[in-house]
């Protein structure tokens, strides 16, 4: 299994998921027409690599500026496979948003009440 | 003023014809150049059709906007008025004609040197203009801000068409300078004046304090310019700044909506899109053509909407979110709809009009 690099496009984000340290790493905006494509090989990319590591330290940065309806589901879809395969303890969610992003703050807040891992919404000053 | 969902109906009506139409009005300054090529480019690749008509269509919008930044006067329209005018920037595509029409604020004393500089440049021949520019980069006879008819006379070298201008004064020591550039990938075919169209297009801006109109194509690849545009160009206060982005997040669930749903005309899916201020925020409107038996699911689902409270908007969209991981058809999880009403300040309004057999669906929201 070999690490998973997405590069950003206009529509699509940067994705960095480094198998050897477990960090996983999302930036930049997501606003594909067809999320699917794009979400559909991270997710499972992601569910392999769960099954394939059950006891490593899983942290995932998300910094997003802007997200579409349908990548939501695509990054909660992404969220509930670290529930399912990873063990809890181990997970690390962080969520940044610039500090007057009101819209992406509370996308984030939404995010966690949906799911049971440590997550964390973490502001930043641009 | 008072926000009207059937607006961008009107407006509709007015462009239906046409391929691609934008108006922009104001800030204007240099970063939203390469946006508006982008605009443009992403349409007209289909209807003029080749590369060197594409280039030559960007490079006279990038001349005239230029000369708006380079030139154009900023004022006070209204002494209450806190929103300075810069005046109007326009261009239209229908079929193989292209048209740029501008306005921009010019001071009185201007307009004797620009009436003559363009009045020798439309009695030039072709050869002749090249002469004429070769000449003012030798004698380097440049204004203080630059330019000195340089970019004119290039203008009416790639149209290869005459410039059509016309001078409106306005009280005090200002003008409006209309100015209207023709381009047509048929040689030698010429286009009507439309300043008097423009001027009453312009008036209908001011008048609805819209900022942005665009009639169109709503693929993916026409939005992605329109949201660059709005999220780092209409804000000229902080305060309209931070809207901004958060009109960003709706504009782009508004224009998916039209690319998903809208019934197409000839295979395109075509539609308009306007942004203005309301108050002292953003308002943004949206109409598309939809069937009849879809623009009944449409209001159902509205009008549910409208009766919701922003608490009840938020659990909702959570519920949905988590349905939408099961659905077959993802395509359809309802949850752009809740996301708009969600972020407006006010209740989001929507008219249907009948149009041409459809229903023509218009949704308003204010951010």
């Amino acid at each position: 299994m070999q690490s998973l690099e997405i590069k950003a496009s206009a529509e699509t984000p940067e994705v960095m998921f480094d198998k050897s340290s477990g960090v996983l790493r999302i930036n930049g905006r997501s606003l594909p027409e067809d999320a699917f494509s794009f979400y559909q090989p991270i997710i499972d990319w992601t569910e392999a690599y769960l099954r394939a590591n059950p006891i490593q330290k899983v942290e995932l940065n998300f910094q997003l500026d802007y997200f579409n309806s349908s990548s939501g589901r695509y990054l909660l879809e992404l969220l509930s496979k670290l529930e399912i395969y990873g063990k809890a303890s181990l997970i690390k969610i962080n969520w940044f948003a610039e500090e007057d992003d009101e819209l992406m703050i509370e996308k984030g807040h939404e995010l966690k009440s949906l799911i049971k891992l440590p997550f964390e919404v973490i502001t930043t000053v641009q | 003023m008072e926000l009207n969902p059937a607006s961008a109906f009107r407006v509709y009506m007015e462009v239906k014809d046409v391929q691609l139409s934008f108006s922009y009005r104001g800030p204007f300054h240099d970063g939203l150049t390469e946006r508006i090529v982008d605009i443009s480019e992403n349409t007209i690749a289909d209807h003029l059709g080749q590369k060197k008509m594409n280039r030559k269509v960007s490079f006279l919008l990038v001349e005239c906007f230029q000369n708006i930044i380079k030139h154009g006067e900023q004022i006070k329209r209204d002494p209450n008025e806190t929103i300075l005018d810069d005046g109007m920037f326009t261009f239209r595509s229908e079929g193989d004609s292209y048209f740029i029409n501008s306005i921009n604020v010019v001071r009185k004393d201007q307009i004797e040197g620009l009436s003559q500089t363009v009045a020798l440049i439309n009695s030039k021949t072709r050869e002749e203009l090249k002469e004429m520019y070769r000449a003012q980069l030798v004698n380097n006879e440049l204004s203080d801000k630059g330019g000195a008819g340089l970019g004119l006379i290039e203008i009416a070298r790639k149209s290869g068409n005459r410039l059509e201008v016309e001078f409106e004064p306005l009280d005090g020591d200002y003008a409006l300078f209309h100015q209207q550039v023709f381009f047509s990938s048929i040689d030698g075919k010429t286009g009507a004046n439309q300043i008097e169209r423009t001027k009453s297009l312009y008036k209908q801006l001011e008048e609805s304090d819209l900022m942005m109109t665009y009639k169109g194509d709503f693929s993916q690849k026409s939005i992605l310019p329109l949201l660059n545009i709005v999220e780092s160009n209409i804000g000229q206060s902080k305060h309209e700044a931070y809207l901004a982005k958060k009109v960003g997040h709706v504009l782009i669930e508004m224009l998916q909506n039209i690319a998903k749903h809208a019934k197409g005309t000839n295979g395109a899916k075509d539609g308009i899109f306007t942004i203005g201020r309301y108050k002292d925020r953003f308002f943004v409107q949206t109409g598309n053509r939809v069937e009849e038996t879809e623009s009944k699911e449409l209001s159902t689902r509205i009008k549910e909407l409208q009766e919701m409270k922003y608490e009840e908007l938020a659990i909702l969209h959570k519920e949905k979110i988590k349905e939408s991981i099961y659905l077959e058809d993802k395509t359809r999880t309802g949850l752009g709809l809740i996301q708009i009403a969600k972020a407006s300040t006010e209740v989001p309004r929507y008219s249907l009009t009948p149009y041409d057999g459809d229903m023509f669906y218009t949704l308003s929201v204010v951010v």
